[in-house]
């Protein structure tokens, strides 16, 4: 019933609809890409290539249908780009076998590439709302379910991620699930109608107890340190902090017994073989870059015990569990910068949206998302330390999200530009005329 | 309980989808959830446009008494 039900909605509507818009394939990617509807329905549909035919869908579309399109040149297009071109480079020199590396590059690209068309097409404030919206739709898909689960059985077994999507890991679900809650938060302050609102504070609450009940710790450090952002950047410190503490505090003492256990190992990760573990392929890692600094050992290298054998014997290969070691290892440290830049032009992208919107009421989106965006990206690089999310297309895609905001408020003020010139100018005329300074009155702005 | 949340999930994109490229200078009589809190309402018709049950609306007359106001005015 499923099957049918999605292939029906797929074919008959969805498809339809992005050939003669192409934004709403743009949509239907990004909800494909990131909940992977189609393996949840357990049928033919599982088979059939739905990334492939949005893809094409959307390639005619932008052709046949006038829709606005125009592709950005910033820091973050440009670090994107470079970033393919350095992953494909590096492939050409990995050390693990060639297939592996092709499948893994061939994901990558692919997922950066859609990323550059998503930027093209987000051309106007309500694409970039429905853009979050998917986002939030996609994986707070996941955050319901997971929370009703965890509140249903008393927290007493773990929420795991969709198969076979990068969030599959409980770790990588719930270091997702915290960088989406500011997401919903932000559709909660931009929404109109009130049950909207309301709706979204369930989801937020029900998000929450889903990444405690996938009992991961660094996700309840990456929680720490939004809720720590969050309150350091509120205006009402006291109220803020009462309330933080009330629905973390809240939420804790409803987890069992053997959560506790498992979140207390955080302060003795030198017993913990998990933890251990962890730090030694970031030695391995770490290890392999400093053999090979320009091109690192490429993709998958720190999963090949005959590689991480030659470059730091004695640990056993397996998956890097850190953003930042990962990219080091596989690549080397040029592409880890590059890397790292896209994160840090998506930073200042924030700071300057911030600071151009903050008194203009018009632009108040774009305060609003930038400021909740400020603390996704938090909650990825904090959780993410302990995560391999690095590829995660869903952050890159926030990325691209913020750069197209501002985009919008460069617009927007550049807009506003002449219209200030107009009445300072008329403002100054209507004094060399009259002669009369004070007989008029100032005009806005 | 699990293909209620999926339902759900597929109808919501399916109005996403018709929400995104749906003109909003334009009335609509159904229920968009996503509107945002600034989201214009929709802007009273121009005088001398069509209206959509094809009645048309007058244009402004320019008044005699509208001038000498105006000049009043701007003096």
């Amino acid at each position: 019933m499923r099957d049918l039900t999605f292939i029906a909605a797929m074919i008959c509507g969805l498809l339809p609809m992005t050939a003669a818009r192409p934004f709403v394939g743009v949509l239907l990617w990004c909800w494909v890409s990131f909940m992977n509807p189609h393996e949840l329905t357990w049928g033919m549909s599982m088979n059939l290539p739905w990334a492939y035919m949005i893809f094409f869908t959307t390639l005619f579309g932008c052709v046949v249908a006038r829709e606005p399109k125009r592709f950005p040149l910033n820091a973050t297009t440009i670090l994107i780009m470079l970033f393919i071109v350095l992953i494909s480079l590096t492939s050409l020199a990995a050390l693990a076998p060639p297939d592996m590396v092709e499948s893994k590059w061939s994901f990558v690209a692919k997922s950066f590439l859609a990323q550059l068309l998503v930027g093209a097409l987000l051309t106007e404030r309500r694409r970039i709302h429905a853009l979050i919206w998917v986002m939030v739709i996609s994986l707070g898909y996941f955050g319901i379910r997971g929370g009703v689960f965890t509140l249903m059985n008393g927290g007493n077994y773990r929420v795991l991620g969709p198969p076979m999507t990068m969030i599959n890991d409980n770790n990588h679900l719930a270091a997702a699930l915290l960088v989406c809650m500011p997401l919903m938060n932000y559709l909660r302050l931009q929404s109109r109608h009130r049950i909207i609102r309301i709706g979204l504070i369930g989801a937020m609450v029900l998000t929450l107890f889903s990444a405690l009940g996938s009992y991961s710790r660094g996700a309840l450090i990456g929680l720490a340190a939004m809720s720590l952002f969050l309150w350091w950047n509120s205006p009402h410190k006291i109220v803020s902090a009462a309330v933080a503490v009330v629905a973390l505090a809240g939420a804790i003492s409803f987890m069992p017994a053997s959560w506790t256990a498992r979140m207390s190992t955080i302060n003795s990760y030198q017993k913990d073989d998990s933890a251990e573990g962890r730090l030694n392929i970031w030695h391995a890692s770490w290890k392999i870059a400093l053999a090979r600094p320009l091109t690192g050992g490429g993709f998958m290298a720190p999963y090949r015990q005959s590689i991480v054998d030659e470059y730091d014997p004695g640990t056993t290969a397996r998956a890097v569990h850190s953003i930042y070691f990962e990219v080091i290892g596989e690549h080397g440290f040029p592409t880890f910068f590059v890397w790292l830049g896209i994160t840090f032009a998506g930073i200042v992208n924030t700071w300057r949206i911030i600071r151009a919107t903050r008194k203009v009421p018009e632009l108040r989106w774009c305060y609003d998302f930038a400021k909740m965006a400020q603390v996704s990206i938090i909650a990825y690089l904090v959780a993410g330390a302990f995560l391999s999310l690095c590829y995660w297309d869903f952050y890159f895609t926030l990325l691209i999200g913020i750069m197209a905001t501002w985009e919008r408020v460069k617009d927007a003020l550049r807009a506003a530009e002449p219209a200030r010139a107009t009445t300072l100018a008329a403002r100054r005329l209507r004094l060399t005329t009259t002669g009369a300074a004070g007989a008029l009155p100032a005009p806005p702005g | 309980m699990d293909s209620l949340y999926f339902a759900l999930c597929i109808v919501a994109i399916f109005w996403l989808g018709l929400w995104s490229i749906r003109d909003p200078k334009r009335p609509s009589r159904m229920w968009w959830p996503f509107d945002m809190k600034d989201d214009a309402e929709a802007p009273p018709e121009a005088p001398g446009s069509t209206s959509k049950r094809g009645r048309r609306i007058p244009p402004l007359r320019k008044t005699r008494e509208a001038a000498p106001r105006a000049r009043k005015r701007l003096a």
